[in-house]
């Protein structure tokens, strides 16, 4: 078989078979050294913080630093919770969705409906812009205009506004993508029908990409769930929980910060972290299940 | 120079005077003048680029979806000039299909059927609806397949129960004309034939135009041709005679596959 | 999809023209034969009548099938379709005449009475020569489109026609015989005339059922002997 015997002599495969193993082994390496720094963080904060947190922690207000002085002495749990950060955050994410989810839409439908056009070439490059401003300079912007001009002194509504500001791009930047990948054929079709043009967006391109709509939405709000450095300009913080938003009010990442500098309070940086991280995966779990539901 | 090969039609549902289309002061149609037949099968047939579609599209308005679009000339429906009454009315009587089945992905065969109604806002009571649905869907010989599945999405169907779903849709408004922009070429061959089945029954109680590229098809199902060339309607004739003895030497070209 | 149809269109007219040729060859010999005035035919010419005729048949069911395929294939449709489709029923007129030709030269041998046959030679002579004018004129007109030659062979078959009927009339107003015998000569003549049109009925219904057998079974059995 004399055919066979000159396959089998060049027969370079073994080498392949080595290279291809060097190389899955070289993937796997790199890809572990990747998704270390999330699991040695969630490892820490869940090791330093699953303790600290409890009912209480979710529903009572901070301690003030002497409770926690006095704890911290005793080696006790400091007592209290975050209570007032966690409404804070909640409130002030509202808020800022109600702000930017309207408008990062209605945008987005501009963007699409005027592709070509000067106007609409600019506003997409300005939210591109936008999108790499530094929050803290969002944060001094917001202080002008609501602490300055609107609430005379730092509050909630100040906070939302740089909150709203940093969602804006990423709406508008999705509702545009998930619109222009809806096939021109269901435009047409509804058009055909008879219905009149912001029915069609409204009634037909809005559902259709609405799993790609939220999903924006959704990115959105996790960023800003951990923004720290324009709420210190706006929000400033609250040891107590405040549903007005014309006054300051706590927030979670402004308490870690709070919390990382004052020495009695530091044992809290962990279980808040530790909850702030859980707010955000559950978030990215949902939106997952949103556009897998609606498949 | 429009050869036509038949005599005036008496009470044309369609009449198309003149008409021309421009983007851009480029002409995509040139003065074309026709009449058609109600209760037939007329085929819209050229090579690509001789202005078919625009034409078509130009009959529900919807190429004035795109920009600096001029229309010179009338077309009538029924007498009425189409240009001058409100397009969203004009639409519910001239459905219109087109060639990638294009059935609502959110919403559930029965909806897709009533989309029309619906998008609208237009009120219907159930028992209107459910009457509705079940005509159309009868109508396109699809009432026995789904009949079971209405609130299931329709994307589940075949390529061919799609796009009869869509010709279902379109039916629903109970428009005088159809309008389909090669409907079968995105099938495969047996659902392209059920749709040309269909169709030739339509005939009976709509009036159908349809554009296609395929020579073949305009031969089977078509009773009046139409041929169109750079924009300009060069033949226009019963089908029959215009496949073995058309007059224009160019329709006599393009028949032989001298050109498109 | 037009290079395979033209090219199967130009092989349709080349194996037609080769096809015609041929029956004109036939044609010739025939003219040949009857300006000759003799009745007795050259072997070497018979043979080759033969042979062509045999090599006609063929030829003919060949070409048959190949128009067939062409139709099923590539659907020709208006001046293609004309053109095939003409190609088709001039191929069985032609068929015919190769028969014709055959029968024709089967009778010169059984001529039993040469002198008649000299005199009747200058009529049939004239006839012989103006049918294949014809036939040649009507070929051209196909091959080249020619609606003249075409129009001019259609009305030459009208005149043929009358005037051969009139000189028939005439010879055998001529021959030297009693008057009776004229009348019974004509009758008989008359009397052959409608038993080869009644023959011809008989073959034409042979056509029908062969062509039935090609719809049943898609072969075609004409010039071959049936078996079952």
């Amino acid at each position: 078989m004399e055919s066979i015997d000159i396959l089998k002599s060049q027969d370079h495969s073994s080498g392949r078979l080595l290279k291809d193993k060097l190389v899955l082994g070289a993937v796997i390496v790199l890809s572990l050294i990747t998704i270390s720094p999330i699991i040695l963080i969630i490892w820490k904060l869940v090791v330093e913080g699953y303790r600290q947190i409890s009912l209480d922690f979710l529903i009572e207000n901070t301690p003030d630093t002497f409770e926690a002085m006095t704890a911290v002495a005793n080696g006790e749990l400091i007592p209290g919770g975050i209570a007032n950060g966690i409404v804070g955050t909640l409130l002030m994410v509202i808020l800022a969705s109600a702000l930017a989810i309207p408008i990062g839409i209605l945008t987005g439908i501009y963007l699409y409906e005027n592709q070509g056009s000067f106007m609409a070439n600019i506003t997409r490059d300005i939210s591109d812009i936008l999108q790499g401003v530094p929050s803290i300079v969002l944060g001094l912007i917001s202080y002008l205009w609501i602490v300055k001009h609107i609430t005379m002194g730092f509050s909630a509504l100040a906070g939302s506004v740089s909150l709203a500001i940093m969602m804006l791009p990423m709406i508008v930047r999705s509702t545009e993508e998930t619109l222009k990948m809806i096939p021109e054929s269901l435009k047409e079709a509804a058009l055909a029908l008879g219905v009149p043009y912001h029915k069609v967006i409204l009634r037909v391109l809005i559902p259709t990409g609405f799993s790609g709509l939220i999903t924006g939405i959704l990115l959105g709000i996790s960023r800003i769930l951990g923004e720290t450095a324009p709420l210190m300009l706006t929000a400033l913080g609250s040891s107590m929980i405040n549903l007005d938003m014309t006054k300051p009010t706590s927030a979670i990442p402004l308490l870690i910060w709070e919390f990382y500098n004052d020495p009695n309070m530091v044992g809290l940086i962990w279980s808040s972290s530790l909850l702030l991280m859980a707010m955000i995966l559950v978030l990215n779990l949902v939106s997952k299940q949103i556009v897998a539901k609606r498949r | 120079m429009t050869t036509n090969t038949i005599a005036e039609v008496k009470n044309p549902i369609l009449s198309l005077n003149d008409l021309s289309i421009a983007y851009d002061k480029n002409y995509a149609v040139k003065n074309v003048s026709v009449e058609i037949k109600k209760n037939t099968v007329t085929a819209i047939m050229g090579p690509s680029g001789c202005g078919k579609s625009t034409l078509l599209r130009a009959l529900n308005r919807m190429h004035e979806l795109y920009e600096n679009i001029t229309t010179e000339g009338e077309a009538l429906l029924n007498g009425k000039n189409i240009y001058e009454m409100p397009a969203i009315k004009l639409r519910r009587h001239m459905g219109m299909v087109f060639q990638r089945p294009n059935p609502f992905p959110t919403m559930s065969i029965y909806d897709n059927v009533i989309a029309g109604y619906k998008l609208n806002g237009i009120r219907t009571k159930k028992v209107e609806r459910d009457e509705i649905v079940e005509r159309s869907l009868r109508d396109v010989a699809l009432w026995d397949e789904v009949k079971d599945s209405l609130f299931k999405k329709g994307t589940f169907l075949s390529g061919g129960q799609q796009q009869r779903l869509c010709i279902a849709r379109a039916l629903a408004f109970s428009p005088e004309v159809i309008l389909m922009d090669e409907p079968t070429s995105a099938l495969d061959p047996i659902a392209t034939a059920k749709i040309e089945d269909l169709l030739v029954k339509l005939k009976e109680h709509y009036t159908i135009v349809l554009v296609t590229h395929n020579m073949s098809q305009a031969a089977r199902i078509s009773d009046y041709s139409l041929f169109m060339y750079l924009g300009e309607l060069v033949e226009y004739g019963k089908t029959k005679n215009m496949f073995t003895n058309p007059i224009d030497p160019r329709t006599e070209e393009y028949l032989t596959g001298k050109f498109g | 999809m037009t290079i395979k149809k033209d090219d199967a269109i130009n092989h349709i007219q080349a194996d037609f023209e080769a096809f015609a040729n041929l029956v004109l060859e036939q044609l010739d010999m025939m003219e040949q034969i009857v300006t000759s005035g003799e009745i007795t035919v050259p072997d070497d010419v018979l043979k080759k009548i033969l042979q062509n005729e045999k090599d006609i048949d063929k030829r003919e069911v060949k070409l048959s099938d190949k128009i067939v395929n062409a139709i099923v294939l590539y659907k020709p449709v208006a001046s293609d379709l004309r053109w095939i489709m003409a190609c088709y029923r001039i191929i069985l007129s032609l068929e015919r005449i190769g028969d014709i030709v055959l029968n024709v030269t089967n009778f010169v041998k059984k001529i039993k009475t040469p002198e008649v046959y000299d005199r009747l030679k200058e009529v049939l002579s004239n006839m012989t020569i103006q049918s294949i004018k014809m036939v040649r004129k009507s070929l051209l007109s196909y091959l080249n489109d020619d609606r003249e030659f075409a129009i001019w062979t259609i009305k030459n078959d009208v005149v043929f026609d009358e005037v051969n009927h009139k000189l028939l009339k005439k010879i055998l107003a001529k021959t030297d015989t009693a008057e009776s015998n004229k009348h019974l000569l004509m009758s008989i003549v008359t009397i052959k005339e409608m038993m080869s049109n009644i023959e011809r009925i008989a073959d034409h219904a042979t056509n029908i059922a062969e062509a039935a057998i090609y719809s049943i079974e898609g072969k075609d059995i004409r010039h071959h002997k049936i078996d079952k």
